[in-house]
């Protein structure tokens, strides 16, 4: 009988024990009787001899090894008893914990899915990223004839080498679509272990393929071109208007990322110095380890003249390594950090209101140990306590972190991560979150417990002389914790004082409300030169203005305000080397289009005069680099970057200034300056169009306009710009919402703990209260004696959090710690630490000082 | 005159428990008679130290109980040994006929020291 069986038949177990000792006690009797003793007699000399039966029950039990999952059980009745009779205590300890569980569980949550999860193909863990890195840490990709010396040279057991491109895909009768075709050398899918699950893979003949005339397609493709996969297999595909034949059919994750297209390498031409690929290399078990591979393959390279200069390095790292955030980076530590520290301010907050609550059992401890209970065994009842408050706050932070979770997915716009993040609850997650978690509460509950304790074994001496002062320090070092963690997120979240001013400066209007947005890419083949696809946008234009429902068009590089470059200007005020300032490439109908109007000067012109020696300038610029806005006609020194010695610094002159405009939620404005697009140059743009009607309508309108251009354009987003930008800055805005609601939490759980901190010290003095007010004293009196302790430990706290602040800034280089920041966060939380204290204080104000005196606290 | 008592050393009582049983199946009250009656009155197991031996070793899975009816007619709780009880009681009775030799041996060196 295992200890499972032993525990649920323990009741049966009982019986034949009774039996059993039963029988033993009567033959020994019949024994002794037979020796002539009387019944009498002998029943009580064999009770001497047998020994107290009750202890040997006792043995006995102990004997099965189930003693302790009994007491347990028993520990954990007596507990969720008193949890019960003690409710608005219970909630409030498990809501917090919940909260802090939560939030740490989404943390690390997203730590997982972007640092530690495993690419899902059989053979990444093998693999090894062989790549460039020059001394600036940049990790220029690879040449052909490159990736051909490392496959020569590399003492590994294969190699793969790939490159992606976005590129018009289509049926004959379909429009075309904007997709990622993965070139991919020979062994590449096949080492990685990402080959069809429908049809077959590339023969070892068809990578040398040259007209790219079979491909390999995503089930997600096939089934948005034919149906289903499987009616894909033989069908045909025009990729880059060249008609391919699909024979296979990848249906999982897709390597390359985001491929929907695979197509042999030899069907991509390459110029000899064209920077394109990326590699990887299975290293051989037991073979040459990543240096070895890594000095041997730099050395063939540089035998064959293939690295230049000796600034630039090959490096042979996990393939992890190049598709997963490194967890070493500090903004990652900085971020579990600040999960962990979520579940220590709430592990405080729980301390702290077990000691506020054993307070008022210091009687019934008491009385538990003057009848006998030994102190191990209240100090593990107590434990149990807070194991079963820490169990429902595990089930409670699950809740909290799956509701988190679905909102951060929802947030997150398709195809925005890689096939292999998947952001979720999974045991890894959960297991981690909650053993830091369960391991912390009961830490936290440990001193509480403790302390109790520590209580004198006769009930009317506990009375008066409980180990207070310990518990009140205990109490101080817990608020202590809450308030300094506290400020330290308050103060990450940037609760500056220039937020507020910034937010109370006026911006002009741009109105991006009536604006309508779509990427468009050109077939490289179909538009090789400046020229065609100069013509092309030109035309398109006409073709959309001529439709009667759009007023204006651009055809920008990006999604306004999305993608702004720094560059370095030296000009006016700030002469060389100058200062950083955001760089956007715009169209010429770009500011008429978004609708914002020019502060002084023009817009740039249609013809391409303007390209090579025009500039405008935003209001900050202006007034940053020569103090007033009329800067028309004025030049600027457009410089290179310092670790790039091939570019030359670029003179141009201010043709206009644009006001700060509202495109995005930015509070402080950025200098900015925009230089003419040459769209001769750009196979791929992001359409913006302004029409009379409203952007959803004009949709269609769009589409069939493109349709009509060139059916082998491939379109994709077309949705409005608001929408468009929305999803965006999914990445910033959903940053930005976890620091301040982990900032809020903490917020919140520091002020649980302030009052809870009062409501303690209230209980602990209520006969001392009472007999102040029996004695005279007013409200106001009764709530300055109580909260005249906690402007010491507010000033402990906040002087502790502002260190902690000052830490945390050198340690992650974050901003939150300028004196203004900190004054702001510090008045913050001291008039929140007063309205928080003044209830409890309150009450005790406006106590029957009688029955307080009666209650005997 | 009977015999002096002798207490047990730590540890030995499971070991006469498994020998007592190795050769039938008994109830605790016969085990505890058959030890007396085996040592000659010297061994006398303190009754309420013999159930929790049992259940012990019941446990470990070196005895197993089945209630059956005794010789009075009542129904007792027999044990017999297992396999792996047979195998424990070699292994004990080994390790304790070296040690009983070693401790013989010193003795009788000891008595045969010159004074």
């Amino acid at each position: 009988m295992n200890w499972w069986q032993r525990l649920r038949r323990r009741e049966r177990l009982e019986r034949e024990l009774d039996a059993e000792l039963e029988f033993h006690v009567d033959q020994l009797v019949a024994d002794l009787m037979r020796e002539g003793l009387t019944e009498r007699e002998a029943r009580r000399r064999a009770a001497r001899e047998f020994g107290p039966l009750q202890d040997v029950k006792d043995e006995c039990r102990r004997a099965r090894g189930t003693e302790w999952i009994l007491d347990l059980f028993t520990d954990a009745r007596m507990g969720l008893r008193i949890l019960r009779k003690e409710r608005s205590f219970a909630a409030v300890a498990v809501g917090a914990l919940s909260l802090g569980l939560g939030v740490s569980t989404v943390f690390f949550s997203l730590v997982y899915a972007f640092c530690l999860a495993a690419l899902p193909f059989s053979g990444a863990r093998r693999s090894s990223d062989i790549s460039l890195r020059d001394d600036s840490g940049r990790q220029p990709s690879l040449t052909l004839s490159q990736a051909r010396a490392i496959e020569d040279s590399a003492p590994v057991d294969g190699v793969g080498y790939f490159t992606t491109r976005t590129l018009p895909v289509r049926t004959r009768d379909s429009s075309a679509r904007q997709t990622t075709v993965g070139y991919v050398s020979r062994d590449v899918l096949a080492l990685m272990g990402n080959e069809p699950t429908l049809g077959r893979g590339l023969r070892p003949d068809e990578y040398q393929d040259t007209r790219g005339s079979i491909a390999l397609v995503s089930g997600r493709l096939a089934a948005d071109l034919f149906g289903n996969p499987n009616a894909a297999l033989g069908r045909e595909v025009l990729i880059d208007t060249v008609a391919a034949v699909i024979v296979g059919v990848i249906p999982g994750p897709r390597f390359p990322s985001r491929s929907d297209v695979w197509q042999p390498l030899a069907a991509l031409t390459l110029a000899p110095d064209e920077r394109a690929l990326s590699l990887f290399a299975v290293l051989r078990p037991g073979g040459p380890g990543a240096t070895d591979v890594s000095r041997t393959v730099e050395s063939a390279l540089r035998r064959r003249a293939l690295l230049p200069g000796d600034r630039v390095h090959l490096t042979v790292a996990p393939l992890q390594s190049r598709y997963l955030a490194d967890v070493s980076n500090p903004q990652w530590i900085a971020f579990i950090l600040a999960g962990a520290l979520v579940v220590l301010i709430a592990s405080s907050n729980v301390g702290n209101l077990l000691l506020s609550q054993g307070v008022r059992r210091t009687s019934e401890i008491a009385t538990r140990l003057s009848l006998g209970a030994t102190r191990g065994r209240i100090f593990r009842q107590l434990l149990a306590e807070t194991a079963i408050l820490c169990a429902a706050a595990i089930g409670g932070g699950a809740f909290v972190a799956w509701i988190a979770l679905r909102w951060l997915r929802a947030e997150i716009p398709p195809n925005a991560l890689s096939d292999w993040t998947q952001i979720g609850l999974n045991w890894h997650v959960v297991g981690m979150s909650f053993a830091v978690g369960a391991m912390t509460v009961l830490l936290c509950g440990i001193a509480p417990a403790w302390q109790l304790v520590k209580t004198p074994a006769t009930p009317w001496h506990a009375r008066t002389t409980t180990s207070n002062r310990a518990i009140e320090r205990w109490s101080t070092a817990f608020l202590t914790v809450q308030l300094a963690i506290s400020m330290l997120l308050l103060c990450e979240v940037g609760l500056t004082v220039q937020l507020y001013q910034a937010l109370a400066k006026p911006r002009a209007p741009a109105h991006l409300g009536d604006v309508l947005t779509a990427s468009i890419s050109l077939s490289p083949r179909k538009y090789p030169t400046p020229t065609h696809r100069a013509a092309f946008y030109a035309a398109l234009q006409h073709r959309l203005l001529s439709t009667g429902v759009i007023s204006n068009a651009s055809f920008e590089a990006a999604l306004p305000g999305t993608q702004r470059l720094p560059r370095r200007v030296a000009a006016g005020s700030i002469p060389e080397p100058g200062a950083l300032v955001g760089s956007m490439t715009v169209d010429c109908g770009f500011f008429a289009t978004v609708g914002v109007a020019l502060e002084s000067g023009r817009s740039f012109r249609a013809d391409s005069s303007d390209t090579a020696d025009a500039v405008l300038v935003n209001d900050r610029f202006a007034s940053l680099f020569f103090g007033t806005t009329a800067v028309v006609g004025q030049r600027i020194r457009l410089l290179p970057p310092p670790d790039d010695p091939k570019r030359i610094a670029i003179s141009r002159t201010i043709v206009g200034v644009v006001p700060s405009f509202a495109d995005q939620a930015i509070l402080n404005p950025p200098p900015l300056i925009f230089v003419p697009r040459d769209l001769g140059q750009a196979a791929a743009s992001t359409l913006i169009v302004r029409g009379t009607e409203p952007p959803e309508d004009l949709a269609s309108v769009v589409t069939d306009a493109i349709a009509s251009a060139d059916p082998d354009v491939a379109v994709a987003n077309v949705v409005p710009l608001t929408e468009a930008s929305w999803e965006a800055r999914w990445l910033g805005r959903m940053s930005q919402t976890l620091i301040l609601g982990i900032a809020a939490i903490g917020f919140l759980l520091a002020m649980i703990g302030v009052a809870a901190l009062t409501a303690h010290r209230v209980s602990s003095r209520a006969r001392e209260l009472s007999v102040r007010v029996a004695l005279g004293a007013t409200p106001a009196d009764v709530i300055r004696v109580v909260l005249r302790p906690l402007a010491l430990h507010l000033v402990v706290g906040l002087f502790t959090g502002a260190l902690l602040t000052i830490v945390w800034q050198r340690a992650f280089g974050s901003p939150g710690a300028g004196p203004g920041n900190l004054v702001l966060v510090g008045l913050l939380l001291i008039s929140a630490s007063a309205l928080f204290s003044v209830w409890p204080a309150r009450r005790a104000a406006h106590a029957d000082p009688v029955a307080a005196l009666n209650s005997g606290t | 005159m009977p015999a002096p008592r002798s207490d047990l050393p730590q540890g030995t009582l499971d070991m006469l428990v498994l020998q007592v049983l190795a050769a039938e199946p008994l109830h605790g009250y016969a085990i505890a008679q058959r030890i007396r009656r085996l040592s000659r009155e010297v061994v006398k197991v303190p009754q309420g130290t013999l159930y929790p031996a049992l259940h012990r070793l019941e446990n470990r899975k070196l005895l197993a109980a089945e209630w059956k009816t005794s010789e009075t007619g009542r129904n007792a709780k027999y044990y017999r040994l297992t396999s792996q009880g047979r195998r424990q009681l070699e292994a004990e009775s080994r390790s304790w006929e070296r040690l009983a030799e070693a401790v013989a041996a010193i003795l009788r060196g000891v008595e045969g020291e010159p004074g």
